[in-house]
């Protein structure tokens, strides 16, 4: 084999290409579709660049990114607007606020509802069809414009400036209960049945059996949770009086309601890292929360 | 015995002590403005110290303002004390002291020497019906900034100019240098939304109102008909370009907007480009709408109010009183941050008088100053900002030529006037 | 599963089955406890107050169904349903349909790296902040710095065109830019569902000598039925409840030029916050969520879900 081959050869084999088999045809469709997903992240990627450039560059048109070759354009890159992100607005405080939120958050709407799932699944109680379609009709509620009595309720129970004010919420989720619960059907009723006749608690057949068998959903609804709660600006802003417990989200419309000066750039930065953070959980959990959407069980 | 008695002193000093902090009260205050805060926040000793009080400032985001003044306030637990929030489109005032969010404060301004200062149009934005409802931040007079070299290098020198019409009529030659069938250079921004920005602050000098001295809508008032008729002419001329907050000063800088009109807070867009060093920046009044007509309007502000409900009105509107109007940090704020206080008394002073060189020394100041004390006066109401919205919804529709100027305005005062049977 | 309760429902009530339900009703009441909290407290006082004349912080008389007849004589409120089943419709057709080519598309590519990759690529746009997507797409629209003009201007075609003021653009923009934020969502789950389908079925398909396009029609659209089925209803759902980005998207409320973007949520949130006529809004809400509800059940039986409960 001449030296080229086998360079190619290696190349292929690095990446994984070893068993492609591939026609002219295929490749250029491949190279079409990763064409479209680049233009289609055009937005992203141009996010991304405008957080390392002056105020000015930012909107230059043609982009900047354009303007030069790129490896001539990207020498001008600089930190300060990360810098002045984290220091001068007090980026770093609501980026950690907003991962304590989103946790707790998930964390909560993962326990409370798979045990509604388990119930309505493996249990019968009378009204149990008719609660459940009450659940289902809750997603069609516009939450958006029942601010003020949603407000009085959390005033009442004495949770406003408390992080738990807007955690607690997040837990009812009816879209949680659905995906759960139609994960649970698929799991065969014998595993549940089998452990019931050996005199296992309803409890202990969810925290030991269901729970780890559809860990699958469970990563799918704390994706979508994750982006639900990571992004969520109106309740918080309501809720919240202390700066130090302002969200990411809040954080970037106060830095854009300063009119004497906006920091443009610093708006940019921070937008981009609040859409950052849930990329990188989707893409480290990529593959649970396919599985988890699929709702399959292997036995 | 001994014992027993430094034990009593103790408790009494506990005691007294407890006393006194009890004395100290919390006072919340909701602001919408980061800038702002900035300057209460550095006062917050000086205030909490002559008032005996605990100031807590609570940064609130625009959009979410007024959702969240009204849960708090239909809840009644931790209504603020004070808020401090928009002039414009603000959405809490009404001339039904009934209806309206916040206190009216007729009889503490009354009787308050400091506020028969504030010029009389700035209070007209808070004066709806007979009730004054807040206390200005600024007066934010608007002088016309323009970029001398590019003006003067396609022939026309700004400063001679009198009327708007001779200002778009001199445009034609700014915007003639074309590339790829755009114009170079433009002569003012403009939203194109309706009565916003340029176009609003425009039509404060020309006289003509939306709400007539009643509060009913006046849209197809002649005056008005006429200054619209003549701005979709000025649209024509090519001299407005669009613009967003995000891209303002780059614009400035790189010479494509040539001039805007700009109230005092907006003056330090033109920093970057005049320390560039590239183009000489100038300010003047606004051209005339007709000849010996107002030269200044005013754009956006923030004023300080009173939330129904509050205990102690009186305590917190001396509060009030001295961090928005005290003299010696009116011309603190003035020197930070170039917005002018809305006093006539303190214009007098040395700070105001000093030579800005941005603008070829000129006293800026001074000019805001002269200027503001001539700011045209506008009949504003409860449905002011609603109306004006209509208006917006019939502009873009006429802009884009799809209904005639008349159709517009008939809609306009119809969807007003709809308004005001609710 | 659903047998044996079903065969239990019928027989035995006697303590066994309702120490049973005690149980169940004890692992369902945290979720029920907050949705009662949460929800149905401030649905029931929307509810409440749809029937009073409720003005800023008055809380107004009692008015009967006078909210309600307003709300369904009121041109503005037709408007925006209009505009929101437009907006829905749009988005389906948009949506869905390439969504699924690309996740059959995605589906057949024979090297598994790129796909997840590729996969991810159209997945991102899913995980943004409305509020940063507002911002990125009004600079990517501006007529004199956004992107689009400037390509248009490469093309030498007119290029100063505002697109966020005409208001035939309105829709047709919030559609592009609600295409460009869902669809990646849409794919991911099908590409999960494609993958659930029988692989024996394709091979027995092949022998029979089948070619691409009828495999497609024959075997896999069948198959997806419930999968279509359910992203059909919760796209629908979820369109006919579009807010966010018309807020942000239009600053200063003013819902797209001409109202043009003035959805059923926004006409509530414009009612309740600008005109702060509470009691108006909530009626409006309540005929909302009515309509969802109605359009929900008619899809429903339309795909025919029913066959899949339980």
């Amino acid at each position: 084999m001449s030296v080229r081959k086998k360079i190619a050869g290696t190349l292929l084999y690095r990446f994984g290409f070893r068993d492609a088999k591939l026609t002219v045809f295929e490749w250029l469709g491949i190279g079409f579709l990763c064409f479209i997903a680049l233009i289609y992240l055009y937005p992203l990627i141009w996010m991304c660049d405008s957080s390392f450039r002056p105020m000015f560059e930012i909107f230059n048109v043609p982009p900047a990114l354009f303007q030069k070759p790129i490896w001539q354009s990207v020498q001008s890159y600089s930190v300060s607007s990360y810098v002045s992100a984290f220091t001068t607005h007090n980026v770093g405080l609501a980026f950690f606020m907003s991962i304590f939120v989103t946790c707790a958050g998930i964390a909560l709407t993962l326990l409370v509802c798979s045990l509604c799932a388990y119930g309505f699944v493996y249990m019968d109680f009378p009204g149990r069809k008719i609660l459940f379609m009450v659940i289902l009709g809750t997603m069609m509620l516009p939450m958006a414009t029942m601010i003020a009595p949603a407000y009085r309720v959390i005033s009442k129970l004495g949770l406003v400036n408390n992080p738990l004010g807007i955690i607690l919420p997040y837990a009812m989720s009816a879209f949680g209960v659905f995906l759960l619960r139609q994960f649970y059907i698929r799991i065969p009723f014998s595993i549940v049945e089998s452990a019931r006749v050996d005199g296992a608690g309803h409890l202990k057949i969810w925290w030991n059996i269901i729970l780890p068998l559809s860990r699958p959903a469970l990563a799918a609804l704390a994706i979508v949770q994750f982006r639900v709660i990571w992004n969520d600006f109106l309740m918080p802003m309501i809720v919240l009086r202390s700066e130090h417990f302002f969200t990411l989200p809040i954080r970037i419309l106060l830095i854009d309601s300063i009119n004497y000066n906006k920091p443009y750039d610093v708006i940019i930065t921070a937008g981009f890292i609040t859409a950052l953070v849930p990329m990188i959980v989707f893409l480290i959990f990529q593959r649970h929360f396919i599985e988890g959407l699929t709702g399959g069980v292997k036995e | 015995m001994k014992r027993v008695l430094s034990a009593l002193v103790l408790l009494t000093l506990v005691l007294s002590v407890a006393c006194t902090k009890r004395e100290k009260r919390s006072v919340t205050m909701w602001s919408f403005a980061a800038n702002n805060v900035e300057e209460w926040k550095k006062r917050k000793a000086d205030i909490d110290q002559k008032f005996n009080i605990d100031l807590q400032i609570e940064l609130v985001a625009q959009n979410a303002f007024v959702q969240k003044l009204q849960a708090v306030m239909m809840d009644g637990k931790g209504v603020p004390d004070m808020i401090e929030w928009m002039i414009e489109n603000n959405r809490i005032l009404n001339a039904d002291p009934e209806k309206s969010f916040v206190l009216p404060l007729d009889e503490f301004v009354n009787d308050s020497k400091a506020f028969k200062n504030v010029v009389p149009g700035r209070v007209a934005w808070v004066k709806y019906g007979e009730h004054t409802y807040g206390l200005p931040h600024d007066v934010h007079p608007v002088v016309l900034i323009y970029n001398d070299t590019l003006w003067k290098k396609a022939g026309v020198d700004v400063e001679k100019i009198e009327t708007w019409d001779q200002f778009f009529e001199e445009s034609k030659k700014l915007t003639a240098a074309k590339k790829g069938g755009k114009s170079v250079n433009y002569a003012l921004p403009s939203g194109n939304g309706g009565l916003g920005d340029t176009m609003f602050m425009i039509w404060q000098q020309t006289g003509s109102n939306i709400l007539a001295k009643d509060g009913k809508p006046s849209f197809t008032s002649p005056e008005f008909k006429e200054y619209v008729a003549k701005w979709l002419e000025w649209q024509k001329t090519g001299a407005f370009t669009m613009w967003d907050w995000g891209n303002f000063s780059a614009l400035l800088k790189n010479g494509t907007l040539c001039s805007y009109t700009s109230p005092d807070w907006w003056v330090s867009q033109v920093d970057a480009a005049a320390k560039d060093g590239k183009f000489q920046f100038k300010a003047r009044a606004l051209p005339a709408y007709k000849a010996g007509g107002p030269v200044t309007a005013s754009w956006g502000g923030s004023f300080l109010a009173i939330p129904k409900g509050t205990q102690d009105a009186e305590r917190i509107y001396e509060i009030m009183e001295y961090m928005q109007y005290d003299a010696s940090a009116i011309k603190v704020r003035f020197e930070e941050t170039g917005m002018l206080p809305p006093f006539s008394s303190v214009w007098d002073d040395e700070i105001f008088k000093k030579e800005d060189a941005r603008f070829g020394g000129l006293k800026l100041g001074e000019l805001q100053a002269n200027l503001a004390k001539k700011m045209p006066s506008v009949n504003t109401g409860d449905i002011f900002w609603d109306a004006l919205g209509d208006f917006g919804q019939q502009y873009t529709e006429l802009a884009s030529g799809k209904i005639s100027l008349d159709d517009a305005l008939k809609n306009a005062q119809e969807a007003a006037e709809k308004r005001i049977k609710k | 599963m659903a047998d044996s309760v079903a065969q239990k429902k019928k027989h035995k009530h006697n303590k066994n089955y309702w120490r049973e339900a005690f149980s169940g009703y004890s692992l369902i009441a945290p979720f029920m406890l907050l949705l009662l909290i949460f929800s149905f407290y401030t649905f029931a006082y929307g509810f409440y107050q749809s029937f009073r004349s409720s003005q800023g912080l008055n809380p107004g008389d009692f008015i009967g169904l006078a909210n309600y007849k307003e709300v369904l004589s009121s041109p503005t409120f037709w408007k925006a349903v209009k505009n929101t089943f437009v907006f829905t419709g749009g988005c389906l057709i948009t949506q869905i349909p390439v969504a699924f080519v690309l996740a059959v598309i995605l589906n057949s590519l024979p090297l598994k790296r790129v796909q997840s990759a590729l996969r991810a690529a159209f997945f991102l746009p899913v995980l943004i902040n409305t509020v940063v997507i507002a911002l990125l797409f009004r600079m990517i629209f501006n007529p004199d710095q956004g992107i689009i003009n400037w390509i248009l201007g490469l093309l030498h075609l007119p290029n100063s065109y505002n697109f966020l003021m005409d208001s035939r653009l309105t829709m047709p923009l919030l559609i592009i830019v609600s295409f460009w934020q869902w669809t990646g969502f849409h794919m991911v789950y099908f590409v999960s569902q494609l993958q659930t389908i029988d692989p024996t079925l394709y091979e027995s398909a092949k022998i029979d000598g089948a070619g691409r396009v009828k495999t497609l029609l024959r075997i896999t659209v069948p198959m997806m039925r419930p999968a279509l089925t359910f992203v059909v209803v919760t796209s629908a759902i979820g369109g006919l409840q579009l807010f966010d980005l018309v807020f942000m998207l239009f600053p200063n409320a003013t819902y797209g030029p001409g109202g043009a973007g003035m959805t059923m949520i926004a006409h509530i949130y414009d009612q309740g916050f600008s005109s702060h006529r509470l009691g108006y809004a909530a009626a409006v809400g309540w005929v909302v969520f009515f309509i969802i509800f109605i359009f929900s059940l008619i899809q429903l039986k339309a795909f025919g879900f029913g066959s899949n409960d339980e």
